[in-house]
């Protein structure tokens, strides 16, 4: 059977997948993707040695590698089966993706950890084939190399893994709690 | 302000090395704050109709003052100008830098005394495009039901209309090429002069000839920097980060006007982010103007 995870900001993460695929996947609720946790951890020591070796840095790319997997396919996961992301959990995605074009972004990562909405409600029915079509990612090569595509970007590193953070970390109660 | 006003009302004495420190703290909330979250502003909203009336005023009176030429509505000569601005200010940071010595009332050179207008003039129009872009947007969203009401406070409101024109007038400087600026800076004579001597300069060189940047007409001083001995690192740090905390606003109030467009403007999350960016930005401000270190153009 299939299995996905969805975060606590509704975005999912498939981590098992079924032979032939599973039109009914069985998802888990979870608090937080313990990785993301803890590199952010190191992050948030504030120990420039630390994030600017490659080891951290490694950790950072081979999660991103792990968790996204193929990034089109990811979002498009969340763009046509996933009713729990709408409103400005939807456009987070939408400011990711011009992040990873054109190294801009709408407002910073952390801005957008404060407004997104926790454990949202489903929205039957607001996923679907028309949601991809609007973020036009049509072209199935473009997000190949999406890692260097991010990185390159002025604050690539940083921003991607601040995005990992706000699409697969704790909540904001349980950040600021530790 | 008027040369010889402006020299009788400038400190007796400052060190070059704080006026390129200036610069160099201007340069950086322009390149960090201001032209990154305009570009925004006039990629997004450049060719907006707008609907609401007193955003409808201020892009008409725009459209009939500014002399630098554009297409599409204000916030276009607007975003430009604030680019085109640090490259006016690194003619100016080579002008100071080129000084033999500190900055004397006294026996000002032409061309130092136009620097500093120059950089008071970027200062100027830095922080009055983000308290009247705040202004628009907050005007504009509620044309969508957006509940604006307390993001523009009337004495803000008041700043912003009563010195409109010279705000216009500092786009049209600072809209100026940069080989316009280097040419006029280079024809300055290099002659010193204090607040008796302009106007026998002036029967010298050609009237007009002292300010060829007409900063004369912009009536207001914004930089206590020059005019009152103030900690000048913290207010550097001070400025900086009321710039990072109305650049949030402005990029809240992007993604609001976006959100009721598309008829959704109660987003609470959205904006409670935005009242507490608001309360801090008024905090800021109310503390800056309690130390005088925010000079809001009422001297």
């Amino acid at each position: 059977m299939e299995t996905v995870n969805r975060y606590p900001r509704g975005y999912i993460c498939r981590i098992a997948f079924a032979p032939g695929g599973d039109p009914v996947p069985e998802i888990t609720n979870v608090s937080a993707q313990p990785s993301v946790e803890v590199l952010m951890k190191v992050r948030e020591s504030n120990s420039s040695r630390d994030t600017s070796s490659w080891s951290f840095q490694g950790q950072v790319i081979a999660l991103a590698a792990k968790l996204f997997g193929n990034f089109r396919q990811w979002l498009l996961l969340q763009l046509t089966t996933n009713d729990n992301i709408y409103d400005l959990n939807l456009r987070f995605l939408q400011d990711t993706v011009q992040f990873i074009r054109t190294g801009q972004r709408l407002t910073s990562v952390q801005n957008w950890l404060e407004m997104l909405a926790e454990y949202p409600d489903a929205r039957p029915g607001c996923a679907g084939q028309q949601r991809a079509d609007a973020f036009d990612i049509g072209d199935t090569h473009e997000f190949d190399d999406f890692i260097s595509m991010w990185c390159s970007k002025e604050g690539g590193f940083e921003d991607m893994l601040c995005t990992m953070n706000v699409l697969f970390g704790p909540t904001k109660s349980t950040a600021k709690a530790r | 302000m008027e040369l010889p006003r402006w020299l009788a009302s400038i400190l007796p004495q400052f060190g070059k090395a704080t006026v390129l420190e200036d610069i160099k703290a201007e340069l950086k909330q322009l390149r960090e704050v201001t032209v990154p979250v305009m570009k925004k502003y006039a990629s997004m909203h450049g060719k907006r109709k707008f609907k609401n009336a007193w955003v409808k005023d201020i892009d008409a009176r725009f459209d009939k003052r500014l002399k630098a030429r554009y297409s599409g509505n204000f916030i276009v000569p607007v975003a430009e100008a604030m680019e085109n601005a640090i490259v006016l200010l690194e003619i100016a940071e080579r002008v100071v830098g080129d000084l033999p010595h500190d900055l004397v009332r006294d026996a000002m050179s032409l061309r130092a005394a136009n620097a500093i207008q120059l950089i008071e003039t970027v200062t100027f129009a830095q922080k009055y495009t983000r308290s009247l872009m705040l202004a628009a947007m907050a005007f504009e969203e509620s044309e969508y039901g957006v509940d604006s009401a307390d993001d523009v406070k009337v004495g803000d409101l008041r700043k912003i209309e009563s010195n409109l024109d010279s705000y216009i007038q500092a786009i049209d400087i600072l809209s100026l090429s940069e080989k316009e600026v280097g040419k006029k800076f280079e024809e300055l004579p290099d002659m010193t002069v204090n607040r008796d001597s302009v106007p026998v300069a002036e029967s010298t060189i050609g009237k007009g000839k002292t300010d060829p940047f007409k900063f004369g007409f912009i009536p207001v001083r914004w930089n206590p920097i020059y005019y009152v001995g103030i900690m000048l690192a913290e207010w550097h740090v001070q400025n900086l980060q009321l710039a990072k905390d109305e650049k949030d606003m402005l990029e809240f109030k992007l993604i609001q006007l976006e959100e009721a467009e598309k008829g959704n403007p109660d987003n609470a999350a959205l904006q409670k982010r935005v009242q507490i960016t608001r309360d801090r930005i008024e905090r800021l401000r109310y503390k800056l103007d309690q130390e005088g270190m925010l000079d809001n153009g009422n001297r």
